[in-house]
């Protein structure tokens, strides 16, 4: 297991140098000066050109691009991620003060997710065939197909603006207010976890009525144990490894998901950082961002891919 | 009865889709007063000083916007935009709708009679929020700080040889040359900070708290980034009796309709830069749109300095300008909030003037001039255009010049690639998504900017010298006859093609007076000063 979890790591590691190479290059063929974005039409903001040529120095963009890269990555194994072009202050600080914003949102998006998906979809199975089951899978292909956006501001319409029951937008950190931070996260999460909800139930349901239909199920049944037993110990557990699979995927798609529900919600996270990067060819930010993505994805791959071996004792990796 | 439970579980979730998915149709406008043509009607009451009631006292005020806020704190930061630090920051001077200059901290100044020699009076007794004295060392601080910070605004001061100071309320600004837009920096944009403050180091995250202290009417309280700024009654303000609200909190959010949704659930008082058809529905819903007395034209800029370009042809530049129906399409696009332009100036402006070419919509002449000029088949070209701009606009361009035949394929550049091409060039007609600034400094700051020179576009004989001169003119008078000659030079031979005239629109309700949003022709402008809610 261990030289299999170093064997792993050492591909990621290699998966995250060729996603920086790629995105570093193509941002910077790209035409635009990012540089050009300190200029106002306005002419209070205009920068002569010395000045101009000053801070193409400073940010490095006067150097050959192999010679940038190498910087670059010469800076993040020193722990230096770069400054921001746009917002003029050190990335890892960028980072830090973003990060936890999205992570928050994630793991209570990620939980709500994990514990309903499942939750409906095991409903769906058990009680196949009947309203609750066709209900369900109805509001899971609903799920699929609403976008989240267009949910988001339904949401604000009607719990902020007719109701008056939660705030339109914003953010408060759990930390400063726990109540606030609650009622400020409850539209934004549900928004965040409702396709790995709806995709989670399906997948789930799937997986079970496979199960179902098993030798050992129906001599779990012949044995006499009782319906929870059977459905928590025996099916449930040999139906996760696909739906395990899934879950590892929607951590991609959390993260993913978060750039437009943080728009939507004004939610200043890594999501709405990377959008604007992106529009601004910060390249520092969009290097950076792009690095901790594919970390994230790379290591939550990792992770499901060793919870097999729980869920699956024939599972064993050399 | 399982049958009935699906269906009424089918109808209820269907509701909210075409809830959703409705819109309503645009009607005239239902604003209370507005500007009827531009810079010619009557302001919002209340909303510039227009015999408003007397002002109270108590109260937060908030307010939304989508202009982000990724930093806060003293343009040493390099914080960019004034919006968010106004409650906390004052200039030295302010200017008027016709770009005049007037006192603020600066009481008043007296400029050499070759120019190059401004010395501005300070007002005395005002203290800063840590309860520095404001003073002529307080102001060289600041000056030198931007400057060998290299931050945007540095190049108000690269004119400037030297500074002195002969009293503690006497500053000296002595220029290379005479340059009005020194003073319209000064006004328009360049904010004074404690040196007690800007001298302690900071990190990006405390700017705010360390930074953002000023001679302003409100002091910094906190701030979260991209969210909000907030800031209390700073009690020793050297307005007496001012401020008259108990806080303002600034808030931004990157979408337009959640800001709107925030005013309609009474979160905030205020909205800006409303897209023409919110603010129907609004003004339709009641409440009440106001119309700032600052304009920006948007405008299309042709590749003339290209020799190949059927451009380079002024009859096919003329054609470019007989081919567009301005009227409907500020009519139909701006639903009642834009107007037709064909002159880089507004009714009331000191540079408008009447006997320029006015190229009414005329697609038979613009046929005509195109075949006169070679084209009789007309010709492709490309608009190279931005993300900002509105995508009717570009479509209602793209139609007209269709109907004279001017095939005119689509190019949309993110604002890094558009800016590039501001300076790099480009084929065929550039059409900035950021309309001019309908100010001195906005249309000066576009023909003779240093570093987004526009090359594709052809200069006229002596164009450096001529935009040059015009900031150059000691008397207000001859620098407006200077900006006057530009202009016209520009319209006659067609070189710009104004189009349409924009405002920014914004939602106010019923309590807040007089905001004095863009006010003194700066965009960023606002008085929390001035400001109050009526209480019930």
């Amino acid at each position: 297991m261990g030289s299999y979890i170093l064997r792993r790591l050492v591909q990621g590691l290699l998966i995250l140098l060729l996603a920086t190479i790629l995105v570093f290059f193509i941002m910077r063929l790209m035409p635009g000066d990012p540089l050009l974005l300190y200029m106002s039409t306005q002419d209070i903001g205009t920068l002569t050109t010395e000045q101009m040529e000053a801070l193409r120095h400073q940010y490095g963009l006067d150097k050959t691009l192999p010679e940038q890269y190498i910087s670059w990555l010469g800076g993040v194994l020193r722990g230096d991620l770069g400054k921001s072009i746009y917002y003029r202050m050190e990335v890892i600080s960028l980072v830090k003060q973003r990060m936890p914003i999205t992570i928050n949102l994630g793991i209570e998006a990620f939980i709500l997710s994990s514990l309903l998906g499942i939750f409906f979809g095991v409903i769906c199975a058990v009680r196949r065939a009947t309203w609750i089951d066709t209900v369900f899978t109805i509001l899971a292909n609903l799920g699929i197909t609403v976008p989240t956006f267009w949910v988001g501001i339904l949401l604000i319409y009607f719990f902020s603006l007719k109701l008056g029951l939660l705030p339109t937008t914003g953010y408060v950190s759990p930390i400063k207010d726990f109540g606030a931070s609650i009622r400020h996260s409850i539209m934004p999460v549900f928004c965040l976890s409702l396709f790995s909800i709806a995709a989670l139930t399906r997948q789930t349901r799937s997986s079970m009525l496979e199960i179902v239909s098993q030798d050992y199920i129906r001599t779990a049944w012949a044995k006499g144990l009782s319906e929870k037993i059977i459905i928590i110990r025996h099916q449930l557990k040999n139906a996760l490894i696909p739906v395990i699979t899934m879950l590892g995927m929607q951590v991609a798609m959390i993260f993913g998901g978060s750039v437009i529900i943080e728009t939507v919600f004004n939610i200043p996270g890594m999501g709405r950082l990377l959008t604007t990067s992106v529009f601004q060819h910060d390249f520092p930010v969009i290097q950076a961002g792009t690095l901790i993505m594919a970390s994230v994805i790379v290591l939550s791959n990792l992770l499901v891919d060793i919870s097999y071996g729980w869920f699956d004792p024939r599972i064993r990796y050399g | 009865m399982k049958k009935i439970l699906i269906i009424s579980l089918i109808l209820l979730i269907s509701i909210p889709l075409f809830i959703g998915c409705s819109s309503e149709s645009p009607t005239s406008p239902g604003i209370t007063s507005s500007f009827s043509t531009p810079g010619s009607a009557t302001p919002v009451s209340g909303q510039s000083g227009v015999s408003s009631p007397q002002p109270q006292y108590g109260g937060h005020m908030k307010w939304i916007h989508t202009g982000g806020m990724p930093i806060l704190g003293h343009a040493i930061d390099g914080v960019f935009g004034t919006r968010n630090t106004r409650p906390a920051l004052e200039g030295l001077l302010l200017s008027d709708e016709q770009d005049r200059i007037h006192p603020w901290l600066a009481e008043s100044w007296d400029v050499s009679p070759d120019g190059k020699v401004i010395t501005l009076h300070l007002r005395k007794g005002i203290k800063f929020h840590d309860g520095t004295d404001f003073n002529a060392q307080a102001v060289k601080y600041n000056v030198d700080q931007t400057v060998e910070k290299n931050v945007p605004g540095s190049a108000a001061f690269t004119n400037v040889k030297s500074i002195q100071i002969p009293d503690d309320y006497t500053i000296v600004f002595t220029l290379d040359k005479y340059d009005y837009a020194f003073l319209l920096r000064l006004a328009q944009g360049f904010l004074i900070g404690s040196p007690t403050a800007l001298s302690k180091p900071t990190t990006p995250e405390n700017t705010a708290k360390d930074h953002l202290v000023g001679t302003g009417p409100f002091k910094f309280d906190s701030w979260s980034v991209e969210q909000f700024a907030r800031f209390t009654k700073f009690s020793n303000y050297w307005q007496k009796g001012k401020p008259y609200v108990d806080s303002v909190e600034v808030r931004t959010t990157p979408d337009i309709t959640v800001a709107i949704m925030s005013f309609k659930a009474k979160e905030v008082n205020f909205v800006d830069v409303l897209d023409p058809s919110d603010a129907v529905a609004l003004a339709k819903e009641g409440y009440e749109i106001y119309l700032p007395p600052l304009f920006f034209v948007h405008v299309i800029i042709p590749d003339s300095a290209n020799p190949q370009s059927p451009f380079a042809d002024k009859r096919v530049r003329e054609a470019l300008e007989y081919a567009l129906n301005r009227e409907a399409m500020a009519q139909t696009i701006g639903k009642g909030y834009m107007f037709p332009a064909y002159q880089i100036a507004t009714k009331g402006d000191p540079w408008e003037q009447t006997g320029l070419p006015v190229r009414q919509y005329n697609p038979s002449k613009a046929k005509r001039l195109l075949a006169e000029a070679g084209y009789p088949n007309g010709f492709k070209t490309t608009i190279v255009s931005d993300v900002r701009i509105r995508r009717d606009q570009l479509v209602a361009v793209q139609t007209y010049l269709k109907e004279v035949g001017i095939d005119a394929s689509i190019d949309m550049a993110d604002v890094p690639r558009f800016n590039s091409l501001t300076q790099s060039g480009w084929s065929g007609l550039l059409m900035p998504g950021f309309p001019v600034g309908s100010t001195l400094m906005g249309i000066v700051g576009h023909f003779n900017d240093t570093v987004f020179t526009y090359p594709s576009r052809k200069q006229f004989e002596g164009y450096k010298d001529k935009w040059d001169a015009v900031f150059r003119q000691t008397d207000y008078e001859q620098m407006i006859t200077q900006l006057k000659a530009n202009l016209k030079i520009e319209i006659e031979e067609a070189l710009i093609t104004p189009y349409i005239y924009d405002q920014p629109r914004c939602v106010i309700d019923d309590k807040l007076q007089d905001m004095n949003w863009t006010k003194r022709h700066t965009f960023d402008y606002w008085s929390p000063a001035d400001l109050w809610l009526k209480q019930k």
